[in-house]
């Protein structure tokens, strides 16, 4: 659990220090973190309290562009973590949470990296394109929440 | 699906808000919730699992072995839990066995494979029952559980441990001929000399009257003893525990030392009794009463280790013995001959009142359990218990009960020939 808790931090703690010398925000991020020791309530209690604060960064910067590398990876890395920590079972052994931990940092990380790829591609949409886009997006949300339920 | 429900208001909350701010970064956060429902949405697999689970009896180790067979497509990790019963728990976790409520196992699982597992539980005396497992398959990420019960009803026993007793000299109000044919007056296993008889090969040497023998050139002569008459019997198990000797785990080990040679002797008791060829019925007191009815024979005998194996040691509850103070017709048949094992109480006294005056022969055996409490105080803690107990017993002595004292640390056989044998002898000579 440690390790898992400590690779998780390393890169976080790295971007944060390499952004925001002054230290203000590696508190948020570590405040992010140590839930692995809590009940599943108080976790999910920090996390939420965390993402405020990520949102009150992201509104607050420059045009929501400033941070954004810094604000979406330790966003990444807050919800896999939160979601370990939420689909820990009793059964669990140290295997099959490595397992499960793995799975969830590709899939963050897989996703980091495609919008990290259209952030810094700059994608100048004109209105009709946004407005498709964020309907897909609703679509997809709507037929995930289908399939999860139908199952 | 609280998990899920998390992820949706998150999604929601990011969507909302970026959209409202038109902040790039807010939009990019509330994707990532999206891609964890839709994962989850992907690699969800229908379920189809074929469980079972064996329980298997060995002289120190139940153990419960579990098949998983998977009909339907490959699973990432399954789940496996089922509760152990609370006493076989309790007996677990004294013995300092990790995570010895339940049984847990994960393991990933590929098509058409079967998974085994074993697991292993400290035997203990006693009658558990096992019955529901639950069983959880996550999907690729472990967003969805499908979680199902399975209910497969097993149950395993053990019995107490029966040691080999000789015969019980019973003293006997009644005695009646076994299908028909009066015993007084045969030859047969018991106490009172009979006359002498050749010696066979398949008698006891021990047996052999030397002094007889001497007088003949080519005969050995060997004691024939007196059969005894059948009577009616009736054995009341107490397995009530009350206030004293609780406290440390020392002493609750002890008691619950002392509860199983109890029934051992119970049933050691029971054999030896039902071998003689007494009809024997049983009474059993703990958490609740158990009657077998008086019946002779080797079935009788299974019937009364069923009973002793479900006895289970009182948490408090009184259990109401109204009946067999003042009705015990109802249990045993008139005039038999009762031997009630009990560490006696005060409240006792008015039912054994009860049992003599309905015409009963009691014969009364206390359990000592104070030898068996080992640790750093034991000598004191068996002082203070003779004490408490002193003053309990005299009572009953002052009634005109006799009461035949077992140090359990004692041996059965040490026992029976020590004290069981001299004080039925006793009885049996006094009106």
């Amino acid at each position: 659990m440690i390790y898992a808790f400590l690779l998780q931090l390393l890169p976080v703690l790295g971007i944060g220090v390499m952004y925001y010398p002054t230290g203000t925000m590696v508190l948020v991020i570590v405040c992010l973190f140590p839930f692995y020791r809590f009940h599943k309530n108080i976790s999910a209690t920090i996390f939420y309290l965390s993402n405020v604060a990520l949102c009150l960064i992201a509104i607050n910067s420059a045009g929501g562009q400033g941070d954004f590398y810094f604000i979406v990876t330790a966003f990444a890395a807050g919800l896999a973590g939160w979601q370990l920590r939420q689909q820990q079972l009793e059964q669990d052994t140290p295997a099959s949470l490595k397992q499960k931990f793995k799975q969830l940092m590709l899939l963050s990380t897989v996703l980091l990296l495609v919008t990290s790829l259209l952030n810094s591609l700059q994608l100048g949409l004109n209105m009709v394109w946004a407005v498709l886009l964020v309907s897909m997006v609703f679509c997809l949300f709507i037929f995930a929440i289908q399939c999860v339920r139908d199952k | 699906m609280e998990q899920t429900k998390s992820l949706q208001l998150l999604f929601v909350i990011f969507f909302v808000m970026g959209l409202v701010t038109t902040n790039v970064t807010l939009v990019a956060m509330s994707l990532f919730p999206l891609a964890y429902l839709l994962a989850a949405a992907a690699t969800q697999r229908p379920v189809k699992l074929k469980v079972s689970r064996d329980v298997a009896t060995s002289e120190s180790h139940f153990t419960l072995s579990y098949q998983v067979e998977n009909l339907a497509s490959s699973l990432q990790l399954i789940y496996l839990k089922e509760a152990i019963p609370e006493a076989l728990a309790l007996n677990e976790q004294a013995l300092n066995q990790a995570n010895g409520t339940s049984v847990t196992m994960a393991a990933p699982l590929t098509q058409k494979r079967v998974f085994n597992h074993q697991h292993e539980l400290v035997a203990k005396r006693g009658h558990f029952e096992f019955s529901d497992m639950e069983i959880s398959v996550a999907d690729f990420i472990g967003q969805v559980y499908h979680r199902e019960n399975a209910r497969d009803v097993q149950t395993v026993s053990k019995a107490p441990v029966a040691k080999h007793m000789g015969s019980i000299p019973l003293k006997s109000n009644k005695t009646f001929g076994f299908n028909g044919v009066v015993a007084a007056g045969k030859a047969g296993t018991g106490e009172a000399f009979f006359g002498l008889t050749q010696y066979q090969d398949q008698m006891s040497s021990r047996g052999i009257n030397w002094r007889a023998s001497a007088k003949h050139e080519e005969l050995l002569l060997a004691n024939e003893f007196e059969q005894d008459s059948n009577m009616n019997v009736g054995l009341i198990v107490d397995g009530r525990q009350h206030g004293h000797l609780h406290g440390s785990s020392e002493l609750a080990k002890a008691l619950a030392t002392c509860l199983d040679n109890t029934l051992s002797l119970g049933l050691t008791m029971a054999k030896s009794l039902l071998n003689s060829g007494h009809r024997l019925g049983l009474l059993t007191l703990g958490q609740k009463m158990d009657y077998v009815y008086p019946n002779f024979g080797r079935r009788q005998l299974l019937k009364i280790e069923q009973a002793l194996t479900k006895v289970e040691p009182s948490t408090g509850s009184e259990i109401n013995l109204w009946a067999l103070e003042h009705k015990p017709t109802m249990y045993f048949p008139n005039k038999a001959n009762i031997v009630f094992i009990s560490q006696l109480q005060p409240s006792d006294l008015p039912l054994l009142k009860g049992l003599k005056r309905a015409g009963y022969c009691i014969t009364v055996i206390v359990p000592d359990p104070s030898g068996l409490v080992t640790g750093e105080h034991h000598e004191q803690i068996k002082a203070l218990y003779h004490l408490a107990r002193q003053n309990i017993l005299d009572k009953f002595r002052q009634q005109g009960f006799y009461l035949i004292n077992w140090q359990m640390e004692q041996s059965f056989n040490a026992f029976y020939h020590q004290k069981l044998l001299p004080a039925l002898r006793l009885q049996r000579k006094m009106k």
